[in-house]
């Protein structure tokens, strides 16, 4: 008899901070609750913003979660319109964080083992997207390091994995990392015989050594592609191989706030609709 | 944000016709199926604390007439324990095809409703209209029963 597949959700808590048009941070206490409760709120520093979508099996739908998020804000404080948002490894003076949740508990994998196959296919690869002088900036804070509690913290629903920084640039580049997050998690989960390869090393991390983290990038895309759930997400994690090829990093040529399409969309809530557009299909096909 | 319940019969199909997957609403709407037995063609429900529109209950209102008018059962629950507006349809509703096979009827019917609520369709023109054809529906016998 063949085993369940073990399927989990993913959640995620990632960072990013506003600037003014003067180029000054603008802290996320004065804009938003600092209670952990809220979609959109303050991180423990009060001054950088987390969004903390709804977690989802599909990660896709999560990524889908946290432009409602950014919607919805835009909407009930249109302020938000006005600032600047960034994402990534440093910004404003202050280290940002792409935490990636997983719904899966110690008995279906141990969480440190779970985490060490993801810092050899998520984790470096991030790397990989990272500017560097940011990602040293964060490194130099002690953030972004596969060890310890800056690698991973157990919660009551499965874990948190704390090595990527703030991917939420765009979400062309979070659907592709969190989708290869759920491909390598689901490998590890539901495939024994799936031959690991140690790719990371905690100096690649600290000295973010970008040129060897490259050298290995063959393997590790060659491994990547034989993952079980790759096919299902391939049209996302794919950016990841047309980015690292051409050198590119995960900022989008646009603003952050553009590449989510968070424009003013006031027009969208109050443009009026007469009944006989609404119901002009109906109407046709039964007159 | 209109999500609709993947799973309920023919949902996915009126989900495609209605066009209203990446509408920018100001609520968050939840369409889900109803079981037939016992239950109204239409069940709107939502928390009065936590929908903030000024003339939200006047619209609700006009909603309900308009379609009472069109001889379509409809129950309204102001207080119920959901962060957004529920919208369930009944099977029959949801049933109903045109002579394409296409769901058009639902599709027309949850698109007046989040437009009402989302105050952008006018309010003496909603009261005023009249659907070319409405099909026959079974009439409730008790009130409303959540079900998927």
């Amino acid at each position: 008899m063949s085993k369940k597949l073990i399927d989990f959700t993913v959640g995620a808590d990632p960072e990013f901070v506003c600037l003014n048009d003067r180029g000054d941070i603008v802290y996320a206490c004065d804009l938003v609750s600092e209670e952990t409760g809220t979609e959109l709120g303050a991180d423990g520093n009060h001054k950088t913003f987390e969004v903390r979508p709804a977690p989802s099996e599909n990660p896709i739908k999560l990524v889908s979660n946290i432009h409602d998020i950014f919607v919805r804000q835009s909407f009930e404080q249109p302020e938000f319109l006005n600032l600047n948002w960034i994402a990534g490894s440093y910004a404003g003076g202050f280290p940002l964080g792409g935490h990636v949740h997983f719904g899966v508990n110690s008995k279906q994998i141990d969480h440190m083992c779970a985490a060490t196959f993801l810092d050899n296919y998520v984790g470096v690869v991030s790397l990989l997207l990272e500017d560097n002088e940011g990602g040293l900036c964060r490194r130099y804070d002690g953030y972004g390091i596969p060890t310890g509690d800056a690698k991973i913290r157990a919660q009551p629903w499965g874990f948190e994995y704390r090595v990527m920084s703030s991917w939420l640039s765009s979400p062309y580049v979070s659907a592709a990392l969190l989708c290869l997050s759920k491909v390598v998690m689901y490998e590890a989960l539901n495939n024994p015989n799936f031959k690991w390869h140690k790719f990371a090393q905690k100096n690649f991390f600290e000295e973010m050594k970008y040129d060897r983290v490259l050298e290995k990038f063959p393997k590790i895309w060659a491994d990547i592609i034989t993952m079980k759930l790759y096919q299902e997400y391939k049209p996302y994690i794919d950016l990841i191989y047309f980015l690292v090829s051409n050198r590119l990093t995960w900022f989008p040529a646009t603003s952050m706030k553009e590449s989510w399409g968070v424009v003013n969309m006031q027009p969208c809530l109050t443009n009026k609709i007469g009944m006989d557009i609404i119901w002009s299909r109906y109407n046709q096909i039964t007159a | 944000m209109v999500e609709f319940n993947q799973n309920d019969f023919n949902l996915v199909k009126i989900s495609s016709e209605s066009k209203l997957g990446n509408l920018v609403t100001r609520h968050k709407y939840r369409i889900y199926g109803l079981k037939q037995e016992d239950n109204p063609s239409i069940l709107i429900e939502y928390h009065y604390n936590r929908v903030e529109a000024e003339d939200f209950e006047e619209r609700i209102e006009a909603l309900t007439k308009f379609l009472k008018a069109n001889n379509i059962s409809v129950d309204v629950c102001n207080d119920a324990n959901t962060r957004g507006i529920d919208v369930g349809i009944r099977r029959d509703l949801r049933g109903v095809l045109n002579k394409n096979d296409k769901p058009m009827f639902a599709s027309g019917i949850i698109s007046t409703i989040i437009y009402c609520l989302e105050g952008r369709v006018d309010l003496k023109e909603l009261q005023q209209y009249k659907l070319s054809v409405v099909p026959r529906l079974i009439k409730p016998t008790i009130r409303a029963k959540r079900a998927a």
